[in-house]
């Protein structure tokens, strides 16, 4: 077998082109492909070793999938399972089949990552220097063979452990966990391999698992592979289908087939979808629950999506308003994450709250929103917005969703408008919730909190999105409140179509204590409109007092000017 | 601090109207004495203003006072500037400065060697919106400056105007390339912070008039920036001053010192809400002007309007007159 990964980079295309930078191939990349709601990263070879390098040196753990056609039909039918997918760092293509159902959809997928092509060069590359593998699966000795003939390629590639997949219990989970591994490569087969490394990843936290199928097996030459020209010629499914017959008709035949149909009727009614009444949420908010998935893994997710800040200049903006130990912990997590991922951008914290966190142990600058300039608004006629909004950069806020008296729930739209506060702005608090959307809404909000509101024992949860109104109706769902019921909302939509929000986001658990009660913002609101009611009153008392002053004067005036006269 | 005792020299429209106003209303001035060639208007001056003295004489103010205004016709600036100078006393001098290259010289030497400050009063650069524009062009908002373009002015006899030393040129020096025009160059230099390597000039007359009524002026700069600004006597002009980077571009009014239009593609907020109005809080540009330089003075710091800028804007109007340069000569 000849897998060099040259020959496997001469079919990717991104990130090899000729004349195109790496970086700007990569940015390029960093988008997301939907296939049958499974996120693809079109990513080339070089930029998909370079991005599992990355995930190597984070210290997190990270699933990595090859997901062939078969793994989009146990996904399509099995929801839970689709969620790892969805959860996943990273999930490349393997095989001609995620081609086509993505070709249905005028979409592209450019490199095909073959499992057993792609996992072998992925590891050479990586073991430069070194690189400490486990491999775990696939029946008793073949594991072993596997190890040896991985070893025999490349003397970096250093084998920690093995364990066949006959025992999956937790002893394996305390074995791998042991000897520490950098990468894992569990073959159970599609669906078990990516829910076992889904079920431990948490206790195993190895930086890169990934399920690799019949890997094993090739390696230790248990099952021929077919020859080079039927590889070339998208053909090895037919050299094993023809091996292995029984095994392999009903999924290469009925399960293609299944999928290509699924995809196909996806690809139709999005077509006939209007983009007026798509129904995005779901696809715009990523969410995740403290039990099963973890804010990096999130934020590699919202990196995934391309959702990730760009430029070189980047503004964390740590909502005031809230403040916990879990919104300071959330924002220290997402300061690590952009300095690991943009190493060379500049990194500003602009903390509302004016806490005391030391941001340049995170290789971040604590900075002030400046003093105000006063513009004319649309919701606030005479508005001050802070210089920093004059500056170039990106803009990524973290907030906690609260209960509000003013607000009901004061979400990322409010969040925002703290800015405009800070300089002096005394408006009403959706008013300048439009405002701070207009101008200056967030490349990124992340929400977080506890599921139960300022419960430290309940589950954290993080929701993420590149749009803040589409958060704030999201979290307003979850906290069973109607998002047209958020006063900010409102603001915004008196202006600007909103986007629909249909589904409930998968994983954000059902928030409670988020929402003030109803009578309270109807008192709050009632007491406000009895503020600014008694404030008038009282100026239009003195500006009648001073004009009734005036009046002695100007007669007297105007009869001297007569006598005189 | 001491509050610094003022004379005012000079008792015409730009003094009644604004300089004596802005005296009044700033806390570190007392206002000591007026002058005025006409004694009796100097005393009806000084009644209305509240000053104890009045004189015919600005050398009666040596002694005196600690500082003055000199807002006399542009022909005298540069006498009464060095005499009160060398008398121990502070001048805020009026625009222009002076008349030529060689006055502006005598007076800045006059300064350095008596120990005594001298500001020339581009009250302009102290109204609230061009004090901004300066800022976010030093902060590189608008990215590098690549051209300027500016216009002041209007017709001539709508103002009322008690001293017309303006259509003759011995008072005047000049026609409206002094008046009016000198706040747009100095503007120019100011915003650019560079000196200005060509120079092209034409200029229009109306009957009546011994100095030209209409002026434009184009300037090249060190650093590539040019120029074009127009002042006139005779046509309204749209009294603004926009400035063109790379990044973007900002327009001040000269006449409505809070409004300032801004542009910057770099601007994230430019980016979201598209071209921002800002309405520019701050006060009057003569007290901002009066409250800096008695700041400067009692604190021994320099003044924002620096000797080289004065230089370079008389010699601007030196080139556009045809006069020999200095360093030519």
């Amino acid at each position: 077998m000849t897998h060099s990964d040259a020959a496997i980079a001469d079919r990717g295309e991104a990130g090899t082109r000729p004349g195109v930078s790496p970086g700007r191939a990569a940015a390029d990349a960093d988008t997301v492909v939907s296939i049958l709601r499974v996120p693809f990263s079109p990513l080339g070879f070089d930029a998909a070793v370079e991005r599992i390098r990355g995930m190597l040196g984070s210290g997190r753990p990270h699933h990595v999938v090859l997901a062939n056609a078969h793994t989009l039909n146990c996904a399509w039918r099995d929801v839970d399972y689709r969620r790892i997918l969805q959860d996943a760092a990273l999930v490349l293509r393997d095989g001609v089949g995620v081609e086509l159902a993505a070709a249905l959809g005028g979409r592209r997928l450019a490199h095909n990552f073959v499992g057993t092509d792609f996992t072998p060069a992925l590891l050479e590359r990586l073991a430069r220097p070194e690189v400490r593998v486990f491999l775990f699966g696939a029946a008793p000795g073949v594991a072993d063979a596997a190890a040896r003939t991985l070893r025999a390629r490349c003397a970096g590639i250093r084998v920690v452990g093995t364990r066949d997949g006959y025992e999956t219990g937790a002893d394996v989970a305390a074995e791998i966990r042991a000897v520490r591994p950098q990468v894992l490569l569990v073959a159970l087969g599609n669906p078990r391999q990516e829910e076992w490394i889904a079920e431990h990843q948490p206790t195993i936290q190895v930086p890169v698992a990934i399920g690799v199928g019949a890997l094993f097996d090739y390696l230790a030459g248990r099952v021929p592979r077919a020859p080079g020209w039927m590889r070339r010629a998208r053909g090895e499914w037919v050299y094993r289908l023809a091996v292995e017959p029984r095994r392999l008709w009903r999924r290469y035949l009925v399960g293609s087939t299944t999928v290509l149909w699924h995809a196909a009727v996806e690809a139709w009614s999005d077509k006939r979808r209007s983009p007026m009444t798509v129904p995005m949420p779901t696809d715009r908010v990523l969410a995740g629950e403290g039990r099963s998935a973890s804010l990096e893994s999130l934020l590699e997710n919202a990196g995934g999506a391309g959702w990730l800040p760009r430029g070189d200049r980047i503004v964390v903006q740590v909502a005031g308003r809230g403040r916990s130990a879990d919104l300071v912990a959330c924002a220290q997590v997402l300061v690590r994450f952009l300095r690991q991922r943009l190493p060379k951008a500049r990194i500003d914290v602009l903390d509302l709250s004016g806490g005391p966190n030391d941001w340049r142990a995170l290789g971040a600058r604590r900075i002030e929103a400046g003093r105000g300039l006063g513009v004319r608004g649309i919701a606030v006629p005479e508005l001050r917005v802070p210089e920093l909004w004059f500056q170039s950069y990106s803009l990524v806020t973290v907030m906690t969703p609260q209960p509000s008296p003013a607000a009901r729930l004061a979400g990322a739209l409010d969040a925002q408008a703290e800015a405009l506060r800070a300089v002096g702005n005394r408006h009403d608090g959706a008013a300048l919730a439009y405002e701070a959307h207009r101008l200056a809404a967030s490349d990124l909000v992340i929400a977080c909190g506890r599921a139960r509101f300022g419960d430290a024992a309940a589950a954290p949860w993080w929701a993420i999105s590149p749009s803040d109104v589409m958060l704030d109706q999201v979290v307003a769902r979850a906290a069973g409140i109607a998002p047209w019921r958020l006063p900010s909302v409102r603001a915004v939509a008196r202006q600007e179509r909103l986007p629909e929000c249909a589904a409930p986001v998968p994983h954000l658990p059902a928030l409670t204590g988020y929402a003030a009660p109803a009578f309270v913002v109807a008192l709050a609101r009632s007491a406000a409109r009895l503020t600014a009611g008694v404030r008038e009153l009282t100026r239009d008392a003195r500006m009648a007092r001073r004009n009734v002053g005036k009046i002695p004067g100007f007669v007297r005036r105007r009869l001297a000017s007569r006598g005189a006269a | 601090m001491s509050r610094l005792r003022f004379g005012v020299v000079g008792c015409g429209a730009i003094s009644t109207l604004h300089q004596l106003p802005a005296l009044r209303r700033c806390g570190d001035v007392e206002l000591a004495a007026v002058v005025d060639a006409d004694a009796s208007w100097a005393a009806a001056v000084a009644r209305r203003f509240g000053a104890p003295e009045s004189f015919a004489d600005h050398r009666a103010l040596i002694g005196r006072v600690d500082a003055a205004v000199v807002a006399t016709p542009n022909h005298t600036h540069a006498d009464i500037t060095c005499e009160l100078l060398a008398g121990g006393v502070h001048v805020l001098c009026e625009k222009p400065m002076a008349t030529t290259r060689a006055e502006v010289v005598r007076m800045l030497d006059a300064a350095a060697s008596s120990e005594r400050r001298l500001m020339a009063g581009h009250c302009l650069r102290f109204s609230p919106n061009l004090a901004l524009l300066k800022r976010m062009v030093a902060a590189g908002w608008l990215g590098e400056i690549t051209e300027m373009s500016a216009a002041l002015g209007g017709p001539y006899e709508t103002s009322a105007r008690r001293t017309d030393f303006r259509r003759q040129k011995r008072f005047a020096g000049g026609g409206v390339l002094v008046d009016l025009g000198v706040h747009l160059i100095d503007l120019a230099v100011w915003l650019a912070a560079a000196t200005p390597s060509e120079v092209a000039y034409d200029r229009a007359y109306e009957p009546g008039w011994e100095v030209e009524t209409d002026a434009e002026v184009g300037l090249v700069f060190a650093n590539g920036a040019r120029a074009v600004l127009t002042a006139s006597f005779t046509q309204s002009q749209s009294a603004a001053f926009t400035v063109r980077g790379s990044a973007g571009w900002a327009t001040a009014s000269l006449y409505q010192p809070d409004q300032l239009t801004v542009f910057s593609h770099q601007a994230r907020i430019c980016r979201q809400g598209g071209v921002q109005q800002l309405q520019v809080s701050g006060g009057s540009m003569y007290d901002e002007q009066v409250a800096h330089f008695c700041a400067a003075v009692q604190a021994d710091e320099p003044f924002a309007i620096l000797p080289d800028e004065l230089r370079a804007t008389i010699d601007v109007i030196e080139r556009c007159y045809g006069r020999p340069q200095a360093n030519a000569a």
